[in-house]
């Protein structure tokens, strides 16, 4: 019995030594590109999945009537046309000839009624809108709004997927789409695969497979890259210094998230807008750019991403440069001659926030105020600092849910259920709604802009940056294209000519 | 056979209350699976249905209650975050876990019994002090570091094996063995070390009784003396310690998996704590604890059997 057991372990020893033969690392099939993700994808419910991870993700599995192209325009995708009546109320859809599922059946006029009104009852943004909707052929569809928006053509990028498709929730393991990959393999917590979708209706992937593995830390990325096991990944800014800048690409584009040192308009102080505006005189975005990301960010001064370049007003980035003098003295003015404390309560996931908190806690210590740095862990902050609003300060990126302005200043309406800065200002909910209602374009951004601006004089928050997205890959490949909105278009992605 | 049955209850006992603190601590920390799944899109509409969807709407008595009833029949529920039932993705996990701890156990017994004894054998020479440094070194170095450093030199440096790249035992047997060896190795040193330290001092503890030295007056070799008798001896008193090192390599497990990518029981576990997955978590909470209460019970066994002196009651 001893000499048995020993035997066995004496046989797995020398197993497991005589294993280590050399291999050559990162051997990658002509055709595949393998993306390293942090972060795990776990649902492929694009009715209920709305991370922006996930949505990067099965931006390529799912297109819907229409589908955001790099310049931030909706184009249409599974509809060939799109006409949207003066008052934005009446949206007609023509449905494209010959696009298929990934499954081999042509998309009909019932898989589009079903996905409209599944995306009606999973309530995703904008289709709660919806007055009426039907066929008046089988091809045209006619949707109604009761109040008119021109953000439904965003809206109506939600996926179409084949009629009782998820009677029993199977696209969360399931995906079918009419998008350039179809889904194909998924192990959890190690990858999902993509293949190329041959019945493309348009222009097609140039690679037949892409895997995405996820990896537990985005420390691990990096090793993984120099060990050739991905093909490319998203890079913290510190990172980029450390790859072999020969071999790889290094493609630079916002992260179309605002990131900002969040404060609680409800409570005290920062109910104080002299307080909110004192803080924001005393934080250097120039110098957390520096310091956190390297100079990988674009400074901002409102609710508002860089990308959406039609909105976003640069002016209001400079309203809060450094002034401590005046910070101090509007301290003074607020009751707070000799500063306050307070508690920022972080979420430690994002090690680019916590650092941030960091350089934040010297910058206001030059004005007299405390901040002290609470670490929580996600599902925490989600439920404490995001939904029940219990927080003084936190710090974080807000993305959008659609390349709209709406998605961005939407939570600033003084009764939002994601107003979870609790900002109330009668200024801002008048000209916000105007805003939504115009429908002439030049009216549309210049109501905006006005929006961002009650934001700014407010001091709503303090907003600081939008972080860059830096894609690393190796130069075997190319083709990577910038998103207004969290997407990796894998489709655009192709070998690079030796 | 008293001891046994009284043994046997307790082991259960243990198990029922593991899960019941699980549980309730699972539901005092602060978290929603619904919104973690939603994401800060979520709106009070779409929450409450997929809350009605994941049954984490109803009562906590209900859910506990529900889940204990499943389990004892055999059925561990479905994973909130990967909506697979409990039991396929722990299924998938269990061997390549189960695996690690085994090449880890031998690496252990392998290294620490044969230094252990030849640091008691050369007690006072420098060669002592040499292996008095690195078993220090050795305890004192965390699993995740030694991780780090293993893939630094040997995946980075020397090349030996391809960090981030796991092999499946089922497609490549020696290419997942050359993989794990490394994990296997970072899980192993601390408990090498604390290992050897034991032997050696029960070895010289042993080696100063009356018994070695009878021996030696009747002229037998240190050699035979060391192994035929005071080792059998000392093995004794190391045996109990068996219970605390299988414990060590499931933790151990849990961060090295973590590091190395490997996808064992221990990543999946941080991901069902933090995805706060309760029938993950709990199926997982409670795999863990069994090894451990069952190794404890087997070891208490097997000190009697080797040692008959030796009554627990």
């Amino acid at each position: 019995m001893k000499k048995t057991l020993a035997l066995i372990l004496a046989v797995l020893f020398v197993l497991s030594l005589t294993g280590c033969k050399k291999k050559t690392a990162g051997s990658t099939g002509s055709g595949e590109f393998i993306y390293g993700l942090a972060t795990e994808i776990d649902n492929f419910d694009p009715f209920v999945a709305t991370t922006a991870d996930a949505k990067s993700i099965y931006f390529n599995i799912y297109e819907g009537l229409t589908r955001v192209s790099p310049d931030g325009t909706f184009v249409p995708a599974v509809a060939s046309e799109v006409t949207v009546s003066d008052d934005a109320k009446v949206y007609t859809f023509k449905l494209r000839d010959n696009v298929y599922f990934h499954n081999g059946n042509p998309v009909t006029m019932d898989d589009v009624l079903y996905s409209v009104q599944h995306a009606i009852d999973s309530a995703l943004t904008g289709y709660g809108n919806i007055a009426s909707y039907e066929a008046t052929d089988s091809k045209t569809l006619v949707i109604t709004l009761t109040n008119g928006s021109t953000d439904f053509i965003a809206n109506a990028s939600s996926a179409i997927v084949p009629k009782d498709s998820d009677n029993n929730g199977e696209h969360a393991l399931a995906p079918v789409g009419t998008g350039p990959y179809a889904f194909s393999e998924y192990a959890v917590q190690d990858h999902v695969t993509l293949v190329k979708n041959d019945k493309y209706w348009g222009e097609p992937a140039s690679l037949d497979k892409i895997t995405i593995r996820f990896i537990a830390s985005s420390s691990e990325l990096l090793v993984n890259y120099q060990a050739g096991a991905i093909n490319g990944f998203t890079a913290n800014a510190g990172i980029t210094e450390q790859v072999d800048k020969n071999a790889s690409v290094i493609n630079v584009g916002n992260s179309n998230a605002v990131q900002m040192l969040a404060l609680n308009n409800s409570a005290a102080p920062f109910d104080n807008v002299k307080v909110r505006q004192a803080v924001s005189y005393a934080i250097d975005s120039d110098e957390i750019i520096d310091m956190v990301n390297y100079g990988y960010g674009v400074k901002i001064g409102s609710a508002m991403i860089p990308g959406l370049s039609a909105f976003f007003d640069d002016s209001l980035s400079s309203v809060y440069d450094v002034n401590l003098e005046k910070a101090k003295a509007l301290l003074k003015e607020a009751g707070y001659p000799d500063g306050f404390s307070f508690t920022v309560k972080v979420p430690s996931v994002y090690q680019v926030h916590v650092d941030t908190a960091q350089v934040i806690v010297n910058q206001l210590a030059k004005v007299g105020i405390t901040m002290k740095i609470q670490e929580v862990d996600w599902p925490t902050w989600l439920e404490k600092v995001y939904t029940n609003r219990d927080y003084e300060a936190t710090i974080i990126s807000v993305d959008g849910s659609i390349a709209s302005p709406t998605a961005f200043l939407a939570r600033y309406v003084s009764t939002a259920h994601n107003n979870f800065v609790n900002f109330n200002s009668a200024d801002f909910d008048a000209v916000y709604a105007k805003a939504v209602a115009a429908v002439d374009q030049a009216e549309r951004v210049q109501l905006f802009k006005e929006a961002q601006k009650v934001i700014s004089d407010e001091a709503a928050s303090v907003y600081i940056q939008d972080i860059s997205n830096i894609l690393v890959y190796t130069s075997a490949f190319t083709g990577f294209k910038d998103y207004p909105l969290y997407a990796v278009d894998f489709a655009a992605i192709a070998r690079a000519a030796k | 056979m008293h001891y046994l049955a009284k043994k046997t209850l307790i082991l259960f006992l243990t198990l029922l209350l593991v899960s019941l603190f699980t549980f309730v601590a699972f539901h005092i920390i602060p978290g929603d699976p619904a919104r973690l799944i939603l994401g800060t899109q979520a709106t009070d509409e779409k929450l409450e249905m997929l809350r009605h969807q994941l049954g984490t709407d109803r009562p906590l008595s209900d859910q506990y209650l529900s889940w204990i009833g499943g389990f004892l029949k055999g059925d561990f529920g479905t994973s909130i975050r990967y909506s697979m039932p409990v039991k396929n993705l722990i299924g998938e996990r269990l061997p390549v876990t189960l695996l690690l701890g085994l090449i880890s156990l031998a690496l252990i017994l392998l290294i620490s019994i044969p230094i252990g004894i030849f640091s008691a054998r050369v007690k006072d020479t420098f060669l002592e002090q040499v292996i008095s440094f690195f078993t220090m070194a050795g305890i004192s170095t965390p699993g995740f570091f030694l991780s780090i450093l293993f893939i630094w030199i040997f995946g980075l440096i020397l090349r030996i094996f391809t960090p981030g790249q796991y092999v499946s035992y089922q497609t490549d047997l020696s290419g997942f063995l050359q993989f794990m060896f490394f994990p296997a190795l970072a899980i192993a040193v601390p408990q090498i070390a604390t290992l050897v330290k034991y032997i050696r001092a029960s070895m010289l503890d042993e080696l100063g009784r009356d018994y070695v030295r009878t021996a030696k007056g009747k002229g037998a070799s240190l050699t035979s003396i060391l192994y035929s008798h005071v080792f059998r001896n000392a093995v004794v008193s190391v045996i109990p310690l068996f219970g605390m090192i299988i414990g060590s390599i499931f933790s151990g497990s849990i961060i090295v998996e973590q590091v190395f990518g490997v996808p064992g029981i221990g990543r999946l576990l941080i991901s069902s704590v933090t995805g706060r997955d309760f029938p993950l978590t709990q199926a997982l909470v409670m795999y863990v604890a069994t090894i451990i209460v069952i190794t404890n019970f087997l070891v208490d066994i097997l000190i009697q059997v080797i040692d008959p002196r030796i009554r627990l009651s």
